[in-house]
């Protein structure tokens, strides 16, 4: 191994300058790079601690900088700060992220002596009493605990202090990080947690010669904790399961491949991190939850309708709080619907009938969220089938019990239809049929049959209300009734937010299962307080995943105003995002904007040496392949560089190239994680170039000239921050001017403002990875013809114009009834 | 056994009749095994791989053969006794089999190929295309043409004049159009894929046998005769991918000889085949990259022959680069030529490509503008279309801005200006110099040249474009554009523009309809006209927003007038008499050069997906394509259940998965006990083993896992290529299996059972693919019961007409 040998003259920091440390860095590099498996404690170098230590302060310091900028509420803190609120004031919240993080953020709070009165709204400025520094500092630690943690990360994987050093001054001179995670938000925590995971599995790794030793497991252990830690802040902590995944099942290969050691010793070191990684992290996501529920014990107003009955009155302060219903139902009961799946809603009808120009007008029957009774009571009536009579339960006669397998018949209590399906087009999921109300007073026949199927209970038990889910089959057109929480209706016929309800014959559809939300059975008689039908602190953690899945899917649904960032965008800092502004100066009109952006000189840096890393992969791969006689320490200093920016390439690759294929919003934030890593590259690369540089360098001087070299670049690492200080805070500036007066260096280093309308319409237009709900819907409508015309039920010659009439079926025909439809 | 032998003699009348069309060398390239198994593998007592035992087999070269000096100087003799053969000697091979597989396939696949006489599926599109081609009528597609040019030059040479109007699945085809003709494209092409195949196996060091068996298991699967036989894409996709890799194959065994007549063949041959298979469907570029990809591995092991000096090297990477950019690009041009050349005609979807796009087709919007004047005068009535992107045009209408906006902004209320896209009457506007009053055309002419002021004045209302310092509605951070209504308040009207000709030049500074691109400065602000792309909410009709933006130089900032006309004063002699003075567009189409109109139209097709039928009842996951969970409906008889129902053969289906897992299984086992140094295969069976898996279980990665990424509509006709490498895979591993039992585990008696297991196997194949025909031909008239009885899976959804 051949290294620079420095003189002994320069040793340790000598004075509090950047650059110096720069000096220190080069200093020591020799000491530690003897050897592959040292470990800090053996190196120890009084210059590595000097590095580590410099840096951290520097990092903390300037972190704490200007932190009253803006003295109002920025970006997203408006939603973190809601879930403080929630958190202060117990009450429920639907978000479609873990809780942990959240929860942090409000447990600063409340450490700053926030009391969680403060209505957090875009563009407010925070009262006398709230102290938004003394937090924002706080979660400046943890944005600052980036710096040290990638000096470290790079240590691990290079063992060359230059490198170290150098990536950690990348992450502390970049004005994204700086901005960042200076906020009331989610980022600086994740990102911690996520480089201190990421830490631990290098470090983990490490120790893989020294199987089961202390500290292997307390590596594997400190790892499995720190990615639980991840998850539990945001899903995007899958991503690092994922690279710690694929670490680890590299090493569990390379120990099966190797011949000294028998096979059968991959199985204890697969499943020993089986169960460790799965079951630390598991505890720590579980009790991130169950911590979560029991701070939030209260219910928030009118959130019923958004998630399960049983859920929702397990918590205190709502409608169910002190109701009693009985469990059981009986026919004549006027009972409320709601379909099981988070949401959807329940089932409504009003007087307002379908449009004629899209479906059969009869009565609508739509999906709510909003509670509003009169719309959702509906009456259940059995059918006879053998006699062909509807019990219609009302009188005084004994009271029918509800029982699974049972036809039946609903009957919306305000306005008299019954549920009903035919042969009609849904009118937005036009490959489903339509569901209406239909008939006068109640009365209906065979197309307003159901059968009633209880999920997971024989035929004949009786109906629990909230408890039992049930499916509801359509006697005669055997479909099951379908509520979708991802097609609304249009508002120009429906009701403001009603979704659609549809009956589909494809039984592996979502939203099929219902169940009973409200219970008026006046012949059971008093019946059980309806909180006992709640879940427990387990039922509730299950429940929040379906909620938070599926509010997450949701989410897909493209904003249209909104310029939302794609992923190719990202590493050429094609966009900015605007965080806010806060006007300072009311004559002028000058305003202090934050603005999202990472210094574009480290930005640039990164992308070269992004793109060097293949290019120097290829020239080892040729060099080793066709020029054996090299020298031997620059192959091995090559083949370790690229090792190191291998691993390095897998976690930026982990945390970046997923997102091209998601087709939710994304932000330029998302990127923060892949950044950082590819901070981590441009250090080792950078460094390995002034060494290689050096290397040829014949005349005398030669660690002076490498000393130079490596200053050289730390120094203008930090002339950007310097120069572009402004973007990591606040930047003055005038809004519609022609030349806006915004930082001038922008213009320039912001590719994208050359072509600002470009980011836009490529979205417009590449639609491979994001599908507009609106879009769809416009191609099923106009795809009549593709498939739904080869379907047994519509006739083959089937068009929109030549629609029948709807033809009523009087309730007395039931000879209708007994041709039932055989396939 | 001896039999079989002799019949292998018989059939195999060695060497080539289109597959290895180079035979200068007099080696019998197509049938001799492939250098690994050539010295010590192939094991004599097996039918399997044996009977190939021509004397020629030893004169081989291959580039392991030219390392070993005795192979070389076997060849050096070979060559020596060439040169003592009679100088004018003439000899034909056929290869028997190839033959016979594709005169089997061939039958399956025209057999009462005009039946049934209906649109089946996707023949609703080509069949479509292919009408639009005869009567040369432009049309608008997202994938290449060269498939769809196939099927109309059958159709041309058949006699098809297009005049059937393809209007849904199922309906029937009148006497005229060509139906077998048009069917029979893909059914050649698909029944050339089976010899190609067999060769293709064999080029991959697998015996004869395994090669004929990936073919028949081909032949007689459903799915790929459902799919070669209608008037659909995946047989030509697939024959031109599969040669383009058998060329790529071959051309390995020219190592030794670069730049010879037959290396240059392959590799020129391999690039055109792979070439017309992305010309057929984009996705075919991940063939042409698992043929990349041969070749560059083949390259850096050239690399680490130290032989060759770096600058021969080099040598072979350029001509590589050349051949694989060169011969795919003129291809793809060309092809595209021939599309823009035969399609001179306006048709249905030109709305979506620009106004001179338009104007370059005959009879569509050439005929709306032929008449209209050139020279856009003080007085013109024109409509401004937004030139690139979303088709639409400035539009004003008696709707004023809301007082308040939904996030408490205020507006002008001033009149509304937006973009819209569909022609309407309200897309007029007349052109005005801001110093004259009267809005007619004077004598003499005023054109409008490149920087003058003007007026834009809304035909209808005539209220004049105005933008002012107000927040646009969508965009706050532009200016709003109105149309100006004097309220009397402290807003005075900013109507004036300067005309930026984009390309003053060609038009010697007038502006010009049609071809002149112009921006719109509002001169008070200097910020320029644009297309914001967000839509109005329900107030503004759900129409596009028109705003001004600082930023000038971008697209949306595009306009071009359309249609142009003078207007007169209200005296009808007047009128006619200016008109007959007015310059005149001459009546032919407008020419835009072959290249524009490319780069357009390649633009709208990559950019433009407008395939996307989500919600699919017969669209169907990746992972359901393993075990064929389900099928897609073709067509149904509109009186009887006879039916074209698209179903794999499930036991080729079933098996092929099995084989696939079986080798990822066995590879892992291999290699691990490669690494604790047990030997289980000799090294030319391992180098056996191993390539299958590089180029078929690669082959078939490639071709499947994209689809997971995909965020579109898929359907099971989606995995036919990758299922081709399962199949072959299949084959492989049929193959190896009985080599296990002979070779490895020395039991004879066991292979033999081995090989009668293989034949019920594939008389069980034979027997489903019967059983299972009469929704692949779809000629038979099915019972319910009988469909009924083909459901097979609760998920196969079959139709039955309801009584």
């Amino acid at each position: 191994m051949e290294r620079e040998q420095m003189e002994g003259d320069e040793e340790g920091e000598r004075s509090e300058e950047l650059k110096e440390d720069k000096e220190a860095a080069s200093t020591t590099t020799i000491e530690q790079t003897e050897g592959e498996e040292m470990g800090v404690g053996e190196v120890c170098g009084r210059a590595w601690w000097g590095c580590l230590l410099l840096l951290t302060l520097l990092a903390v310091s300037t972190r704490q900088m200007s932190l009253e900028q803006p003295p109002g509420t920025l970006w997203d803190e408006v939603h973190f700060g809601t879930f403080t609120n929630h958190y202060l004031n117990h009450s429920l919240y639907h978000d479609v992220h873990p809780p942990l993080g959240k929860m942090a953020v409000a447990g600063l709070a409340w450490l700053a002596g926030y009391d969680g009165a403060f209505e957090f709204k875009v563009g407010t400025l925070y009262p006398e009493g709230v102290n938004f520094v003394a937090m924002r500092s706080m979660m400046a630690l943890f944005g600052a605990s980036l710096v040290p943690l990638t000096f470290l990360i790079v240590w691990e994987v290079s063992s060359c202090l230059p490198a170290a050093c150098l990536a950690a001054l990348c992450v502390l001179c970049d004005t994204f990080m700086h901005r960042l995670n200076t906020l009331l938000l989610l980022d600086p925590l994740l990102l911690s947690a996520l480089l201190a995971s990421v830490f631990g599995s290098f470090k983990f790794h490490a120790h893989r010669h020294r199987a089961w030793s202390r500290a292997w497991w307390g590596w594997m252990t400190y790892t499995a904790f720190c990615l639980g830690v991840v998850v539990s802040i945001k899903y995007v902590g899958v991503f690092t399961v994922g690279v710690v995944g694929v670490q680890t099942a590299y090493h569990l290969v390379s120990l099966a491949f190797n011949p000294r050691r028998p096979l059968w010793v991959v199985l204890p070191h697969t499943a020993v991190r089986a169960v460790v990684f799965v079951s630390v992290s598991s505890v720590v996501y579980l009790s991130s939850f169950l911590l979560h529920f029991l701070l939030l014990t209260k219910a928030s107003v009118n959130g019923g309708g958004l998630c399960h009955t049983e859920f929702y009155a397990s918590f205190e302060g709502n409608e169910y709080e002190k109701a009693t219903f009985p469990e059981h139902v009986h026919y004549g009961a006027n009972i409320t619907i709601q379909n099981s799946r988070p949401l959807c809603g329940y089932l409504e009808s009003w007087y307002d009938l379908f449009p004629a120009s899209v479906t059969a007008p009869c009565q609508q029957v739509t999906s709510a969220t909003v509670r509003d009774d009169e719309l959702l009571m509906w009456t259940i009536k059995k059918v006879n089938l053998t006699e062909g009579s509807v019990l219609d339960g009302a009188g005084d006669g004994e009271a029918v019990l509800v029982r699974s397998g049972d036809h039946v018949m609903l009957t919306h209590a305000a306005t008299g239809r019954s549920l009903r399906s035919h042969g009609h087009r849904a009118p937005v999921t036009r490959r489903q049929l339509q569901v209406c109300g239909y008939g006068d007073d109640g009365v209906g026949g065979p197309f307003e049959t159901w059968q009633l199927l209880v999920v997971g209970a024989p035929v004949g038990t009786p109906l629990s209300a909230v408890r039992h889910s049930f499916l509801l089959r359509h006697y005669k057109m055997e479909c099951y009734l379908r509520a979708n929480e991802m097609v609304k209706l249009p508002e120009e016929w429906a009701f403001n937010g009603a979704k659609e309800v549809t009956c589909t014959r494809n039984k592996d559809e979502t939203g099929l299962h219902w169940h009973v939300n409200w219970n008026n059975s006046p012949k059971l008689g008093v019946g059980v307080p309806v909180r006992s039908l709640g879940v427990g602190l387990w039922g509730k953690i299950v429940h929040q995943h379906f909620n938070m899945f599926i509010g997450n899917a949701v989410l897909v649904e493209t904003k249209d105003e909104e310029r939302h960032a794609r992923p190719w965008m990202w590493p050429i800092l094609w966009q900015m995002q605007t965080l806010g502004s806060y006007v300072v100066n009311e004559t002028s009109g000058e305003e202090h904007f934050a603005v999202g952006m990472t210094n574009p000189f480290i930005t640039y840096l990164n992308l070269l040496c992004l793109a060097a890393t293949p290019l120097l992969a290829l020239t080892h791969a040729f060099y080793s392949k066709r020029r054996p006689g090299q020298c031997p320490a620059a192959v091995e200093d090559r083949r370790g560089v690229l090792a190191a920016c291998g691993w390095l390439g897998l976690c930026w690759a982990g945390h970046y190239l997923p997102f091209f294929f998601m087709s939710r919003v994304l932000y330029y934030h998302h990127y923060c994680p892949s950044y950082l890593f590819s901070c981590m590259i441009t250090g080792v690369i950078i460094s390995w170039a002034c060494r290689s540089v050096t290397r040829r360098w014949q005349y005398k001087g030669r660690e002076k000239v490498h000393l130079f070299l490596l200053t050289a670049c730390g120094a203008s690492v930090v002339a950007s921050y310097v120069a572009f200080f402004p973007i990591a805070t606040y930047i003055k500036g005038v809004q519609f001017e022609e030349n806006p007066r915004l930082n001038p260096y922008l213009d320039y280093l912001y590719a994208g403002q050359l072509w600002p309308e470009f980011g836009y319409r490529m979205d417009e237009y590449v639609s491979f990875t994001s599908t507009v709900i609106g879009s769809w819907n416009q191609s099923n409508f106009a795809n009549t013809d593709l498939n739904a015309t080869l379907y047994f039920s519509t006739p083959l010659n089937y068009t929109v114009e030549d629609r029948p009439a709807i033809s009523p079926v009087p309730a007395s025909s039931y000879d209708l009834w007994a041709s039932r439809a055989t396939l | 056994m001896y039999v079989k032998r002799l019949l292998a003699a018989f059939i195999d009348f060695s060497c080539s009749y289109i597959l290895c069309p180079f035979q200068g060398d007099g080696e019998s390239a197509p049938d001799t095994p492939p250098p690994e198994t050539a010295p010590d593998s192939s094991p004599p007592s097996t039918p399997t791989t044996s009977p190939d035992d021509f004397p020629d087999k030893k004169l081989q070269s291959s580039p392991k053969a030219t390392k070993s000096p005795q192979q070389k100087r076997a060849r050096n003799s070979a060559k020596a006794s060439q040169d003592k053969q009679p100088p004018l000697k003439l000899s034909l091979h056929v290869d028997g089999m190839s033959v016979t597989l594709f005169m089997v396939s061939f039958f399956t696949r025209i057999w009462r190929l005009d039946s049934p006489r209906g649109i089946v599926f996707d023949e609703l599109h080509y069949g479509k295309y292919a009408g639009l081609y005869m009567q040369n009528t432009f049309f608008f597609d997202s994938q290449p043409p060269l498939g769809k040019q196939l099927i109309a030059f059958a159709a041309y040479l058949a006699g098809f004049d297009g005049g059937f109007k393809f209007e849904r699945i199922g309906t029937p085809y009148d006497a005229m159009v060509p139906v077998a003709a048009m069917r029979m494209v893909p059914a050649f092409f698909g029944s050339l894929m089976m010899p190609t195949v067999y060769n293709l196996m064999v080029e991959l060091g697998l015996s004869h046998y395994t090669g004929a068996l990936a073919a028949f298991l081909m032949i007689f699967d459903n799915a790929l005769l459902a799919q070669s036989r209608y008037i659909l894409m995946e047989g030509i996709l697939l024959f031109f991918g599969l040669f383009g890799l058998l060329c790529i194959l071959k051309f390995r065994r020219f190592y030794s000889q670069p730049y010879s007549l037959p290396w240059f063949g392959c590799l020129i041959l391999g690039a055109a085949s792979l070439t017309a298979c992305v010309c057929v469907r984009y996705f075919g570029i991940f063939t042409m990259l698992l043929g990349i990809g041969i070749l560059v591995r083949d390259f850096w092991e050239m690399v680490g022959d130290r032989l060759l000096s770096e600058r021969q090297l080099l040598g072979h990477l350029v001509t590589r680069c050349v051949i694989f950019t060169t011969i795919p690009l003129a291809l793809y041009l060309s092809c595209f030529y021939v599309h823009l050349t035969l399609l001179y005609k306006a048709g249905p979807n030109d709305n979506i490509m620009t106004s001179a796009f338009q104007a370059s087709l005959e009879g569509g919007l050439a005929s709306i503008i032929s008449n209209q004047p050139v020279k856009v005068l003080h007085g013109s009535q024109i409509t401004l279309r937004h030139t690139h992107g979303r088709t639409c045009w400035l539009h004003s209408h008696d709707a004023v801005y809301p007082v308040k906006y939904a996030d408490n902004r205020g507006s002008s209320h001033q009149q509304q200006v937006t973009c819209y896209s569909y022609k309407d009457v309200n897309n007029w506007w007349i052109v005005k110099k801001p110093e004259k009053e009267e809005m007619v055309v004077t004598e003499p002419h005023e054109p409008i040249r490149h920087g003058d002021v003007i007026q834009l004045v809304h035909g209808l209302s005539s209220r004049a474009l105005n933008a002012h310092d107000v927040a646009a509605p969508m965009s706050p951070h532009n200016q709003e554009v109105a149309a100006y209504i004097d309220y009397n308040v402290s807003m005075p009207a900013q109507t004036f523009w300067r005309v930026d000709l984009l390309n003053a030049d060609t038009t010697d500074g007038n502006w010009h309809a049609v071809e002149s691109q112009i921006r719109l400065i509002h001169v008070n602000s200097s910020q320029a006209l644009k297309f914001s792309g967000r839509q109005l909410p329900d107030w503004g009709f759900r129409q596009h927003e028109i705003v001004t933006d600082k930023i000038i130089d971008q697209e949306d900032t595009i306009w071009n007038v359309e249609e142009h006309r003078y207007s007169k004063s209200d005296d009808k002699k007047e009128r006619e008499k200016d008109l007959m003075r007015s310059e005149m567009i001459p009546l032919e189409r407008r020419n835009l050069t072959y290249w524009s109109k490319l780069y357009e139209l390649q633009y709208k097709m990559l950019f433009n997906n407008q395939e996307n039928v989500a919600g699919h009842m017969y669209a169907s996951e990746p992972l359901d394509w393993l075990l064929l969970k389900r099928g897609v409906a073709y067509w149904i008889s509109a009186n009887s259940n006879a039916q074209v129902h698209f179903l794999g053969n499930i036991v080729v289906w079933v098996s092929g998965t099995v084989a696939l897992l079986g080798y990822v299984g066995l590879f892992v086992i291999y290699l691990l006990r490669r690494q604790r140094s047990c030997y289980d295969l000799p090294d030319s069976a391992w180098n056996k083993f191993c390539t299958v898996g590089e180029i078929l279980g690669i082959g078939y990665a490639v071709h499947y896992f994209p689809y997971f990424l995909v965020d579109r509509t898929l359907f099971l006709h989606h995995y036919m290529p990758a299922y081709v490498f399962k199949i072959c895979l299949l084959a492989a591993m049929v193959e190896h299996g009985h080599y296990l039992l002979s070779e490895y585990l020395r039991a004879p008696r066991l292979a033999r059972a081995y090989l009668a297991a293989v034949g019920v196997w594939a008389a069980t194949v034979l027997y489903v693919f019967w059983y299972f025909s009469p929704i692949t031909y779809g000629t038979r008239d099915l019972t319910a019961n009988e469909v009924m009885s083909l459901a097979w899976r609760d998920t196969w959804d079959l139709i039955i007409h309801k009584q």
